[in-house]
């Protein structure tokens, strides 16, 4: 125990200070400060996480609209633009009296995979999203990688058999998730190692809770959850610096 | 369940920072200290997410075309020197590329620089090299101090 603790010292010495901000709420803390009237400080904790490349509907929704009431209240920026975007990426979006725009979007944007066969080339288009919105696919299958850039015209891509199924992902300029479609295959699982099951130990009238292997299994899913929230905040993180005439 | 708990604390616990700075090199003067055309007024800084393919060109970079996921764009003047930090990046593949343009938006120095973070040793150097590429912002416009804007609007 001691060295265990020792350990853990030594780690959390190491580690960084700005742990805890790196994984703060960016939107959460940009909420606050729209929600008490620091509008320009909203506006820059939105841009920050906008530009962060990191947001997914309806988190992106929730930026741009906010980006757009900003703008509607005498900010930089575009709030028809803005809210265009956000009814794009969720057409139930509730939009404030000073953001009312024409025509209303039914259906969110989406990405469109038209197969025609397994060797076939494979058709990719985004689906109700305003210009501007979705700039770059990202096609991904069993060893294959494509980026393409989406200019509104469909396009087509054709990984090989073995590559399929294959997940695309429309991203807007900064790397926010639009929409996806699709799905890679999954990594192949391993063969089950024969072994005793819990059927052959367990008495066929025995409670499933009062097995030890549904226990055993319980504690393994306790330790794997551990041990995955854990690697999700380990590793390098990278911090670049300002670039300089040197 | 202790040593569950205890794994993650400790697994938590350990995450490292490594700062990168960014330097722009530009061709060297006599004295060996940077020779900046004397037309030179800002620096364009793009930063774009590349797993797979080669640095945008000169002309691809000016015009803002798309080149991988653009995650970073800056301008500063010469006269400063610096920009601003460019923050947290993901690990991975990157092209960082630094545009030196006069006051019409044309670009007298280009570089660009493809690292994977994980292998960038401390720091990422772009030198930068003469071109001559007349006034070009592509969608974006040019404010006559030699910034396109708005900096991160990508042209189809």
């Amino acid at each position: 125990m001691r060295v265990a603790t020792a350990l853990l010292a030594l780690c959390l010495t190491a580690a960084p200070a700005a742990l805890g901000a790196a994984q703060a709420d960016p939107i959460g803390e940009a909420e606050a400060a729209f929600e008490e009237g620091r509008h320009e400080d909203a506006e820059r904790l939105y841009r920050a996480a906008l530009e962060s490349g990191r947001l997914a509907p309806p988190g992106l929704a929730r930026v741009h609209l906010r980006l757009a009431e900003l703008a509607a209240l005498g900010s930089t920026g575009a709030a028809d633009r803005h809210a265009r975007f956000a009814l794009a990426l969720d057409p139930s979006l509730a939009l404030p009296e000073t953001l009312a725009i024409d025509a209303r979007p039914t259906r969110a944007a989406r990405v469109v995979l038209e197969i025609s066969g397994d060797d076939a080339p494979i058709g990719v288009r985004v689906a109700d999203a305003p210009d501007g919105l979705v700039r770059v696919l990202e096609v991904r299958g069993a060893g294959f990688e494509r980026t393409l850039s989406w200019d509104g015209e469909a396009r087509e891509v054709d990984p090989p058999a073995e590559a399929r199924p294959i997940e695309v992902r429309a991203l807007d300029a900064h790397g926010n998730l639009v929409a996806q479609a699709g799905r890679a295959a999954p990594p192949p699982e391993p063969e089950p190692e024969p072994g005793p099951t819990p059927e052959a130990t367990a008495g066929e009238d025995t409670p499933a809770i009062e097995s030890p292997w549904f226990w055993v299994g319980v504690g393994l899913v306790v330790v794997g959850v551990a041990v995955a929230i854990a690697l999700s905040a380990t590793g390098t993180r990278y911090l670049l610096d300002a670039p300089g005439i040197r | 369940m202790r040593a569950a708990l205890l794994l993650t604390l400790l697994l938590a616990g350990c995450a490292t920072e490594e700062t990168l700075t960014v330097e722009l090199r530009p061709p060297r003067a006599a004295d060996g200290g940077p020779a900046l055309p004397i037309e030179a007024e800002r620096v364009e800084v793009r930063l774009v997410r590349k797993e797979l393919g080669e640095c945008p060109t000169a002309a691809e970079a000016a015009a803002s075309a798309p080149s991988g996921t653009l995650a970073h764009v800056q301008s500063f003047p010469i006269a400063e020197g610096m920009g601003r930090a460019i923050g947290e990046t993901p690990s991975g593949r990157w092209a960082l590329s630094a545009l030196v343009r006069d006051a019409s938006c044309g670009v007298l120095l280009y570089g660009c620089t493809l690292t994977r973070l994980e292998d960038a040793g401390g720091a990422i150097v772009v030198e930068l090299e003469p071109v001559s590429i007349p006034e070009t912002c592509g969608c974006r416009e040019c404010d006559g101090a030699g910034a396109c804007g708005p900096e991160e609007r990508v042209c189809e």
